[in-house]
This record gives C-alpha cells, sequence and structure tokens, in this order.
C-alpha cells in the first residue's frame, strides 16, 4: 500500500497532550485566610497538574472507523473534546480536514417546554447544518426518529427513549464528512439500535470517517477498521479491532470473569472464534 | 505560552459561514420568546407589571408620602423603570449565558457568542413590546405627543441595544471563570438603582457626587429616555460619557470574550 498523502488523511492529531489542574479540595474556612493564607490560595489558584492525554499522536484516513477503547479516565472523551475543537490541546497539534460533528452527548440543548420538531430544528443548526438543509431535512429527522404525533408535543412530554431517538436522528442526519461519537450507542430499543448501526453502515459506505469511544465491544469489531486501545492518557495500542478488543477484554485484571465469558460468547455467535479457540489462551 | 504561538486547532474548510450563525442566533431568541409565552397568556402581563407595581409604590412612598416636588411624578418614574428593567434584567440574564447552558459548551462546538447575544436580544424584544404600552401611559397622562420621539427613540435603544451587548459579553464571559460574579451582580444592580436617576432627576444630584455618577453608563442613559418622554426633549450633550462608556464596555467584551471563549468548555 502506498504511503497517503496528507490530503488523504481527515484527521491528524500530533503529539497532543492535554494538562488539567486539578483541585485536591480540602474545604477551608474563613479564619484560614489569616492562619494559612498560602493554603487557601492554593485552594482557590490549584497548581496540582494532572496530563488527561499524554503525546498522542493519531492519524485518521478519510472513510475510516476508528474505534477508541479504554477504563473510565485513559483520555478517551478528553481526545475526543481535542479532536473537535471543544478543549484546546496544552501542547500538539489537531488537524481536521473536512466538515465535522460531534456527537458527544445525544440532545444537547433540548429545551424541555418546546416541541421535538422545534428541538430538532435548533439542534441541527447547533451541529453546523445550514438553515435550508435543516428545514429541508426536518421531515426526514422526524421521520426516522419514529416519534410519529409525539413530535409536536413539548419534549417534556417524552420518555427517554424517545428523546434518545430524536437526539439520535438528528445527529445522523447532519451528515457530516468526520462523525466523532462518545458512548451514545447504549441508547434506545434493540430496534433503533439495529437502524443506527445499518445507517452507519451506510454513512461507512459514502466514505465518512468515524471515530468513535464505545464499550460495546463486539459491534466495534463488526464496524471498525480499526480501533486505539488508551491506557494513562497514552496509546497502549493501535490496530486490527479483533486483536486489540480481545486483549482489552481477555488481557485485563479489571474486567470480570462474567463479562469476559459473555465476551467471548459474543464472538462464537458472531463467528470470529471457535469454541476451541475460546477456551485457550487469547491470542498475545 | 510558546505553544500559543501557533493556532493548536484547525479546521482547513471553514465549517460555518456568518450567515448561519446568524440563523442560529434568531432560531435561539425566537425558541426562548415562544417558548416563555407559550400557553400562557398572562406571562407577559407580569413581565409588566414588574415595573408598574415598582413604580406605583415609589408614586406613593416618594410622590404622595414625602411629597417630592416633582410634576408629573407617576410618569417620571414609568418613564425611567422601562428602560431600566430592559437593562437589568438584560444585564443579569446574559451573565449567565454560559454558566447555565454549560450542558451544550461542554459537548458540541458553535458560536458561543450567540448565547448572550440571545438573551440580550430576549429582553430586547420583551422592551420592544412594552413600548407601545409606555407611550399609552405618557399619553393618557396628558403629554403632548413630541415628533422628537421618532428620532429619539431609535437613538437611544440603538445605544443601550450596544451597552447591553458590551455588558453583556464581558460579564457572561468573565462568570464562566469567577463564580461569585453571579450573586456580586445581584448587589451591583440594586446599587446601580438607585444611582441611576430612576427615581430622582439627575442635575439634582450634588456636584460632590457627580464623578461617581458620571462612571456609571447607565444614568445619562436613563435620563435622556425621560427627557425625550417627558419633555420632547432629544439626547443632547449630556449623554456624551453614555456614548464613551458604551464604546469601552464593546470593546471590552468583545476583546474579553475573543481571548476566553476558546477555554470555556475547559472550565465550565
Amino acid at each position: 500500500m502506498q504511503t497517503p498523502s496528507n490530503g488523504d488523511y481527515a484527521m491528524v492529531l500530533d503529539g497532543v497532550s492535554k494538562r488539567y489542574f486539578i483541585n485536591p479540595n480540602r474545604p477551608w474556612q474563613l479564619r484560614d485566610l489569616i492562619t494559612s493564607p498560602r493554603a487557601v490560595a492554593r485552594q482557590i489558584f490549584p497548581r496540582e497538574p494532572f496530563w488527561a492525554v499524554r503525546d498522542v499522536s493519531l492519524s485518521v484516513r478519510r472513510g475510516e472507523v476508528v474505534g477508541i477503547i479504554g477504563s473510565n479516565g485513559s483520555g478517551k472523551s478528553t481526545l475526543l473534546r481535542m479532536m473537535v475543537g471543544l478543549s484546546p490541546p496544552t501542547k500538539g497539534r489537531v488537524d481536521v480536514h473536512g466538515r465535522y460533528a460531534a456527537l458527544l452527548e445525544l440532545g444537547a440543548g433540548f429545551h424541555a417546554q418546546a416541541t421535538g420538531r422545534e428541538n430538532a430544528y435548533l439542534n441541527a443548526l447547533f451541529m453546523g447544518l445550514p438553515k435550508p438543509e435543516a428545514k429541508r431535512l426536518l421531515p426526514e429527522i422526524i421521520e426516522f426518529s419514529g416519534l410519529g404525533a409525539f413530535a409536536d408535543q413539548p419534549m417534556r412530554t417524552y420518555s427517554s427513549g424517545m428523546y434518545v431517538r430524536l437526539a439520535f436522528s438528528v445527529a445522523i442526519h447532519v451528515q457530516p464528512e468526520i462523525l466523532v461519537i462518545d458512548e451514545v450507542l447504549a441508547v434506545g430499543d434493540a430496534a433503533f439500535q439495529q437502524k443506527c448501526f445499518e445507517h452507519f453502515a451506510y454513512l461507512k459506505e459514502r466514505l465518512t470517517t468515524i471515530v468513535m469511544v464505545t464499550h460495546s465491544m463486539p459491534s466495534l469489531i463488526d464496524y471498525a477498521d480499526r480501533v486505539v486501545l488508551m491506557e494513562g492518557g497514552q496509546v497502549a495500542r493501535d490496530g486490527n479491532p479483533q486483536e486489540v478488543v480481545q486483549e482489552y477484554m481477555l488481557g485485563r485484571f479489571e474486567v470480570s470473569p462474567l463479562a469476559k465469558k459473555h465476551f467471548q460468547r459474543s464472538l462464537i455467535d458472531r463467528g470470529y472464534i471457535t469454541e476451541e479457540e475460546a477456551a485457550s489462551p487469547p491470542p498475545r | 505560552m510558546a505553544a500559543a504561538a501557533t493556532r493548536p486547532f484547525s479546521i482547513s474548510e471553514a465549517a460555518r459561514s456568518t450567515s448561519s450563525a446568524w440563523d442560529l442566533l434568531l432560531a435561539v431568541t425566537i425558541r426562548d420568546i415562544r417558548v416563555r409565552y407559550q400557553g400562557t397568556f398572562f406571562s407577559f402581563i407580569w413581565w409588566i407589571a414588574r415595573p408598574v407595581a415598582l413604580g406605583l409604590v415609589l408614586y406613593f412612598a416618594l410622590g404622595r408620602v414625602l411629597r417630592l416636588d416633582i410634576p408629573n411624578y407617576s410618569v417620571f418614574l414609568i418613564s425611567a423603570l422601562f428602560p431600566w428593567f430592559w437593562f437589568s434584567g438584560g444585564i443579569q440574564q446574559t451573565a449567565g449565558t454560559f454558566v447555565s447552558n454549560s450542558g451544550l459548551i461542554k459537548k458540541v462546538q458553535f458560536p458561543r457568542a450567540i448565547l448572550p447575544l440571545s438573551a440580550v436580544f430576549f429582553n430586547t424584544v420583551q422592551f420592544v413590546l412594552t413600548i407601545p404600552i409606555l407611550i399609552t401611559f405618557v399619553l393618557v397622562s396628558g403629554i403632548e405627543p413630541s415628533v422628537n420621539w421618532a428620532l429619539g427613540v431609535p437613538i437611544l435603544f440603538a445605544l443601550q441595544l450596544l451597552l447591553l451587548i458590551g455588558l453583556g459579553m464581558f460579564l457572561a464571559s468573565l462568570s464562566v471563570f469567577f463564580k461569585d460574579l453571579g450573586p456580586m451582580l445581584d448587589v451591583i444592580m440594586l446599587l446601580m438603582f438607585y444611582m441611576s436617576a430612576v427615581i430622582y432627576p439627575l442635575e439634582r444630584v450634588p456636584d460632590s457626587y457627580r464623578p461617581i455618577l458620571a462612571l456609571n453608563p447607565i444614568a445619562p442613559l436613563i435620563d435622556a429616555w425621560r427627557n425625550l418622554f417627558l419633555y420632547g426633549q432629544l439626547p443632547d450633550g449630556d449623554l456624551w460619557p453614555a456614548v464613551a462608556l458604551t464604546g469601552v464596555a464593546l470593546a471590552l467584551g468583545i476583546a474579553v470574550f475573543r481571548r476566553l471563549e476558546g477555554h470555556f468548555a475547559d472550565a465550565l
């Protein structure tokens, strides 16, 4: 395979790091201002650095579907936030080539008193869809969400499932060239999830670049071209989805034996491994 | 600070045009107005009721009980209270917009200025809706309508709108990092109400206190609104301090917002 030129990349991260200052959060009283002003100053202006992401370099090709996995606090979400420009990296550079949409939270900015239709329209504008496009796509968005007559009811009357379906429907209709998703797949009923994965397959055909953080490991093996494993803010593994996911799921002590068993079962059901392979130690 | 020299984030194709940001701003403002007035016919009445009720109480206490010798004191109060409520309501709502929309700011990339601007617009629309009521009140009190209104209202309206935008952007940006600003602002607005010539004429302020009032951009504006409606006077030279302070507020608001907006998502 040829070395791709710069134009073949949708996203290039070069030595990206993010430092936060954490507050040890010891409560202080007014009299401490006099007795120990420096301790109070440290509380108000915390100077304890914490590197949430350390020196991550990552290139995502146009049309590639990349999964990011890792335990809680490994820096996945911070990485995504830097990818979409929500949070400037402390060090390094992020280059994004193309219109992107970030799906970090479903229905961010939904107003409980406004109707589903109003919220969907506004949400689409917030996500960067131009007004004429949003107007044109609105019927499709409502149709896909399957809300029916509820579309014109205020959103406070919605069940959480309906809420999520509408939000997701908006998100996938924004039609970005790059879609960045943070753990939103584990929502909606089974039928709706299936619909979403079908839509991902369609987006993939249209060469949409997708970067997603998820914990639904078996689906990741089905849909991702590549999986990145994050550990302590750094990239621990980057490669073939089945290998990386298997290493993470089967080679870690923090994954419970029951979860490991379920995971292996789903791999067998999907035909990725045989019963015998599951019984033997995982490949390294 | 060496990293600040190169832009750490770049998008090769401009993700958004100015016109789409404008569309979003209008859509948010319209949504807020609709939500506010939907199904509750009385909410507009309640909104009018605040300045009117305060006007009545002040008229009773100062005009009837203490017997201030100011002619037409009820109109004197009302013509100042309506613009004052536009100002104070606008400032207080706008200052909290980034903090109250933290969920949106942390998760969605969009032009941040939309939030304070839509809060300013929302309050401005409410004020515009009250202008006919103010004029009715003035006319019923037996004051002759003046041709100067047609010129004076747009001038004062534009000036106060720009002042609100400047101060609003400044306060909204700062309150992301300075959490005490919200409660502090409640106190400041209370003080400003009495320092803004709402209940007394500006020219009666003793000379020794003049420098303090000169720093208050809203005092000359309130006085100009009143002179316009009560005496049909167009804004004169007394308004220049307000014009200058509005310019400062606007420049400061935009500069502070530009400097800080990139860090909102991390700080909230």
